[in-house]
């Protein structure tokens, strides 16, 4: 079984992406070996009201709710996001998207830290994406104001309980935020593999012997990357085959509370 | 978990780095070894690969000096000898060094090199790389240019080439063959394969640490099977992605994993 954190549905406006529904993305994920996938709403990191955006992915996985759990986007500096977080609820949402660096508030902005409480409060983890797209292919309106490792760190700091999850780092930000942690605080923290480089540099082993396997999940950041590539620089890491099925299956259980209970 | 794989005679890897032991990379032999045991396990049957001097130790990666070039092709040419018909090589070549630059491409390529690669020293429509195309013309070997696929402004220490400007190069002289690194390699890759569009001198380097969802798609619809070639450079993960990707697309893997390349480098692999 592989479950992959880190799936988004929908359309990107800076590039065309072949088979964006639901439909056809639980296609690509299965033919690659994919069993499950948290999936969040696309359009929502740049919808000014991502609840629309959230409405969208309610219905695209409505009737794949055996493959999709969803992850709703919340934006804490927007009129009512109470309400959006409640439905996220009643949708069995698996975790909270948030996109700061898009909807131009500050990761420890006093809203955030109210978002964060609730999280905290009802087991639900949030989810920070790193980067939508390499900086280096951005379209030249596309400049998110990027959070820093250290505004992570400091969100760690100030809500012992919550479960963070960084999707979409490449292993210089992941070292950055989990080595500047205490051990302790350091297991609030987890990790997704869509932006490590794999083999030949395994940086996948070397993250591991550093952090710890505990605090990886399996992610792919499909539609917008394909899912092949993260399954291959997994299989052909040098780690071994039980920190493997831990990284696909296991830990994900101890980052998603209402995962576990709805699968 | 088992690697799935396209069963295939012939996987030539035409964008493989090697280290020498005088190198700013850690772990850079073991990096050597660990790139050969992976090749192998994946089913490449062929690589064709490059040292970049020290890669930054004594001289900028992209801009070696003509100590660090000789070095770096010195030490490729043990890799060689001890891999006798796995691996192959680029010379690389700084042409601001002009006749030395020449000199060494001459003698790489009569130490059985089959390719020059180029990196970030001069604009690569500068005059500067004419006897260097001439003589790879004249050896009929290709030439892999390193490229940002579209560059916006200047970097420092470095003068990068885009794909217009290899494409310009490429224009002027038809009877060369241009290999475009690394398609994945970061940058605007839609720029990058419409800039090599309608230039038939120019074959793309699949390779590269990116993975985006519809790349291979519009490298196969723009450009074409005929002129797409494996690679991996530092992540071999998304090469064979990639190639999986065109599988499904119903592309020739045929000739994109080896025939195309075998035509570019003059049938070489056996």
């Amino acid at each position: 079984m592989i479950v992959d954190s880190n799936v988004l549905i929908g359309n990107w406006p800076f590039r065309k992406l072949p088979k964006t529904s639901a439909g056809e993305l639980r296609k690509i994920l299965s033919d690659a070996g994919i069993t499950r996938a948290i999936a969040g709403s696309l359009e929502a990191v740049l919808f000014r009201n991502v609840q629309d955006g959230n409405k969208m992915l309610y219905k695209a996985v409505a009737l794949h709710r055996d493959f999709f759990t969803p992850a709703a986007t919340i934006n804490p500096n927007y009129a009512r996001w109470e309400k959006d977080y409640k439905q996220a609820l009643q949708e069995q949402a698996a975790a909270i998207r948030i996109y700061p660096e898009y909807q131009n508030w500050n990761i420890l902005d006093h809203c955030a830290l109210e978002l964060y409480e609730a999280c905290r409060e009802d087991k639900l983890p949030v989810i920070l994406t790193a980067e939508i797209e390499d900086i280096r292919q951005r379209h030249f309106i596309d400049k998110p104001s990027d959070w820093l490792g250290g505004e992570v760190r400091q969100l760690i700091h100030q809500t012992d309980g919550l479960k963070v999850l960084v999707v979409n780092a490449k292993a210089d930000r992941i070292r950055e935020i989990a080595l500047t942690l205490p051990n302790q605080q350091r297991k609030q923290v987890f990790f997704d593999l869509s932006a490590i480089w794999g083999p030949v540099l395994d940086e996948i082993a070397l993250c591991i012997e550093q952090i710890g396997v505990s605090q990886f999940v399996f992610g792919s950041h499909a539609v917008l990357k394909t899912p092949e590539t993260a399954l291959i620089k997994l299989r052909l890491s040098q780690i071994t085959e039980q920190d493997k099925k831990q990284i696909c299956t296991e830990n994900i259980k101890q980052l998603m509370h209402r995962y576990e209970r709805i699968s | 978990m088992k690697i799935r794989q396209t069963k295939l005679n012939m996987l030539i890897d035409i964008h493989a780095n090697f280290y020498a032991p005088r190198s700013n990379v850690p772990r850079s032999q073991t990096l050597n070894d660990a790139y050969l045991s992976t090749a192998r396990k994946v089913g490449i049957t062929h690589i064709v690969g490059i040292v970049m001097g020290t890669w930054g130790e004594s001289s900028h990666t992209y801009v070696p000096s003509l100590d660090d070039m000789k070095y770096g092709n010195r030490f490729l040419l043990s890799v060689i000898e001890k891999n006798k018909r796995f691996v192959f090589g680029y010379s690389y070549i700084n042409p601001v060094y002009g006749e030395k630059a020449l000199e060494e491409l001459e003698f790489c390529i009569g130490k059985g090199m089959i390719g020059m690669k180029l990196g970030a020293s001069v604009r690569c429509d500068s005059c500067l790389l004419d006897p260097l195309v001439k003589k790879c013309i004249e050896h009929n070997i290709p030439i892999l240019q390193h490229v940002s696929q579209r560059r916006f402004g200047e970097y420092p220490h470095v003068t990068l080439s885009d794909a217009a400007d290899l494409a310009q190069l490429a224009k002027r002289f038809p009877e060369a063959r241009f290999i475009q690194a690394h398609i994945a390699g970061g940058g605007d890759w839609q720029f990058g394969l419409r800039a090599a569009a309608d230039i038939p001198n120019i074959w793309i380097d699949l390779s590269g640490s990116g993975c985006d969802n519809g790349m291979t798609e519009f490298a196969l619809s723009t450009v074409g099977e005929d002129r797409l070639l494996f690679g991996t450079d530092l992540t071999l993960d998304t090469g064979i992605a990639r190639l999986y990707t065109l599988e499904q697309l119903g592309a020739n893997i045929k000739k994109i994993s080896s025939l195309n390349a075998q035509k570019v480098y003059g049938e070489k692999f056996l």
